[in-house]
């Protein structure tokens, strides 16, 4: 199977203040939702300002839709429907001037189905309200409206999840999956987020950023195959810590992942073996390569 | 389709699973497509990436052939392999049978008078 | 010119155009009107203040602190190519409502003198020059003080460059009105001043604009 990139960047490299993001090689497959996993301070908001034209700053080479466009050529940002981790409206809009300004910026964006949208995920437009007076979720809703209601092939949305209720980070979900589906293959997502274990059935593929660099990234059923969780006797617990590649003991046994090379190594002890979800393979990947004091 | 979350068997082995017992039953017949992937996908509420690894399990075992840009659709499914397909999910089913009956502590006996009794009423 | 009338009015809200575009010129044509009717005299020094300040003030309103340090509030703007050619646009359409709207009402102001009071008894007839007068000072003066707020968006910053530009404004004015100074002059250095801080309130707001594309 041959999978096109939808943005391609390398060398990509942008220091400020004691951080440095640094990623010799990006791609984000075409046609699925990927997803970028990382502590808060690992880069993603910085990551995702760079593919999306906020900061202009960094070094390297980003390319975008199978290599063919740069950002610079202008049309690239107008294919790109792209969300902020808050509101990046002006506080004193309301609705009806976002869609206006909206209007303005991009040539595909469709007020009718902007108001569809805007009724369908019930945002309070009709009571005039200024954008800083609607709720972390609400804003987060608004400006998901806008961007779906343009014609646009790439989604890049800054935790989308984060500011939802349950019941609407289901409905992001279908609304990523429904996006996919209508691109037949043309159309991407990518999106940060925290809420991994939400969104784990509308990732294809994830990235796991830490200190600003990919520690890990793959199609999710790869990393399912290549980590397994493995649960034993706590008798067992010593030996095993020294195989697995993270491990937590009680006094009833331990619990961990393991790379599934490494399985053969863990023969002769009372285990069973599963296969991890997206979010205990993130926390994994990210507690062997976290700052954070966390006391193995 | 109905999908078990926390069965442990994997979601997309359940989708290739329901698939293939649909195309050896000939609900789907030769030239049908599958559904598309993303298609899947939505209406499952799963991942892309789990229908498509689903969709090539199929295509390993011949089942089904990708069309570049049209998804996939049902093999000619030739009716000696048809058979051993068969074969192979009834070989499946005794063995685990069996391995039920040593449990139980059935003699070899038991079990095939078992067996003929359970013909007989199906 | 219809897309750069539409990116002035997007960034305004319900209540500046109502009051900046609608009751406040009204208003003051209102109690020019009065100051001519009735007083046989004009109400120019009074509005003078009163523009100042509510153009100074009113700045903050339009574009909502825009131009503060590390603010995402442009960052909309900044997702399309188009952003800045709309800010640009927003920001030149301001100075040109701006000077339409004093020259407007200046002139209006004028002509009621002029028809009103007709005759004896007059306190003060401006001319031609001094309607002019008025508009530039009006318009350097709030530009000045704009220039102010849009560096440091303290609400005091924001009342003391109203207070002090209006105070100025009137007092220049008084130079003018009591023959202190030629209008004529007054008008050209106005009005070359006027049009260099024109050109500086966009470029400087433009920089911080393209300024926020990167690290400083």
């Amino acid at each position: 199977m041959k999978i096109n990139s939808v943005v391609e960047a390398v060398n990509l490299e942008k220091k400020f203040r004691g951080f440095e993001l640094s990623i010799p090689k990006l791609q984000i497959p075409k046609g699925f939702a990927t997803a970028l996993i990382g502590e808060n301070g690992a880069g993603k908001t910085t990551l995702l300002n760079l593919l999306t034209g906020i900061r202009l700053d960094f070094k390297g080479e980003v390319s975008y839709f199978d290599g063919k466009e740069k950002l610079s050529g202008g049309g690239v940002q107008e294919r790109i429907g792209y969300t902020g981790p808050s509101s990046f409206f002006l506080p004193h809009w309301n609705a009806g001037q976002v869609a206006e300004i909206s209007e303005l910026l991009f040539s595909n964006f469709h007020r009718d189905r902007f108001e569809a949208i805007c009724e369908e995920l019930s945002i309070p437009v009709k009571e005039r309200k200024n954008v800083k007076e609607l709720s972390d979720g609400n804003k987060m809703k608004l400006m998901l409206a806008t961007v779906l209601a343009r014609d646009t092939e790439l989604l890049i949305l800054d935790e989308p999840a984060s500011p939802l209720d349950p019941l609407m980070r289901d409905k992001l979900c279908d609304i990523i999956r429904e996006y996919l589906e209508q691109g037949n293959g043309g159309r991407s997502v990518f999106f940060s987020t925290h809420n991994i274990a939400d969104m784990e059935n509308v990732t294809d593929y994830a990235i796991i950023l830490e200190h600003g660099n990919i520690v890990e990234e793959g199609f999710v059923e790869d990393l399912k195959e290549k980590y397994l969780l493995v649960k034993g006797e706590s008798g067992d617990a010593e030996a095993a810590g020294k195989i697995l590649f993270t491990m937590s003991k009680s006094s009833y046994g331990f619990e961990g992942i393991c790379l599934a090379d490494q399985l053969d190594r863990l023969t002769g002890m009372d285990i069973s073996v599963e296969t991890p979800t997206l979010s205990q393979i993130s926390v994994a990947v990210m507690k062997v390569n976290t700052s954070l004091k966390l006391g193995r | 389709m109905k999908l078990l979350q926390n069965s442990g068997v994997p979601i997309y082995q359940q989708i290739a699973e329901q698939m293939r017992t649909d195309i050896l039953a000939g609900k789907l017949k030769e030239g049908d497509y599958l559904p598309s992937i993303r298609g899947l996908a939505k209406d499952l509420k799963i991942s892309v990436i789990t229908t498509m690894k689903a969709y090539e399990q199929l295509e390993a075992e011949g089942l089904v052939t990708a069309a570049q840009g049209k998804g996939f659709y049902v093999n000619a499914q030739d009716s000696e392999m048809l058979k051993e397909q068969h074969m192979r999910r009834v070989e499946e089913a005794l063995t685990e049978a069996i391995r039920a009956a040593k449990i139980a502590g059935m003699t070899d006996l038991e079990l095939q008078e078992t067996l003929t009794a359970l013909q007989k009423l199906s | 010119m219809k897309d750069r009338v539409r990116s002035y009015l997007v960034f305004a809200t319900r209540g500046y155009k109502i009051v900046m575009l609608i009751v406040l010129p009204i208003f003051l044509l209102a109690v020019d009107f009065i100051a001519a009717v009735v007083f046989r005299g004009s109400a120019m020094p009074a509005y003078i203040m009163l523009l100042i300040m509510a153009e100074v003030m009113s700045d903050n309103w339009y574009l909502g602190g825009i131009q503060e340090k590390n603010s995402q509030k442009i960052d909309y703007l900044k997702t399309s190519a188009r952003g800045r050619q709309i800010m640009k646009s927003a920001l030149i359409m301001d100075l040109v409502r701006r000077l339409v709207f004093l020259v407007v009402i200046a002139g209006v102001s004028w002509l009621f003198t002029i028809i009103f009071t007709a005759g004896e008894g007059v306190r003060a007839k401006p001319g031609l020059w001094e309607v002019l007068l008025v508009a530039l000072l009006v318009y350097t003066l709030s530009l000045l003080g704009i220039f102010l707020c849009r560096f440091f968006s303290y609400l005091w910053v924001n009342l003391l460059a109203a207070y002090v530009g209006a105070i100025v404004g009137v007092v220049i004015f008084l130079i003018a009105a009591g023959g202190f100074l030629p209008v004529l002059l007054m008008d050209a250095v106005l009005g070359i001043l006027g049009a260099g801080l024109s050109v500086l309130a966009v470029k400087t707001a433009m920089l911080k604009v393209e300024g926020s594309y990167y690290d400083k």
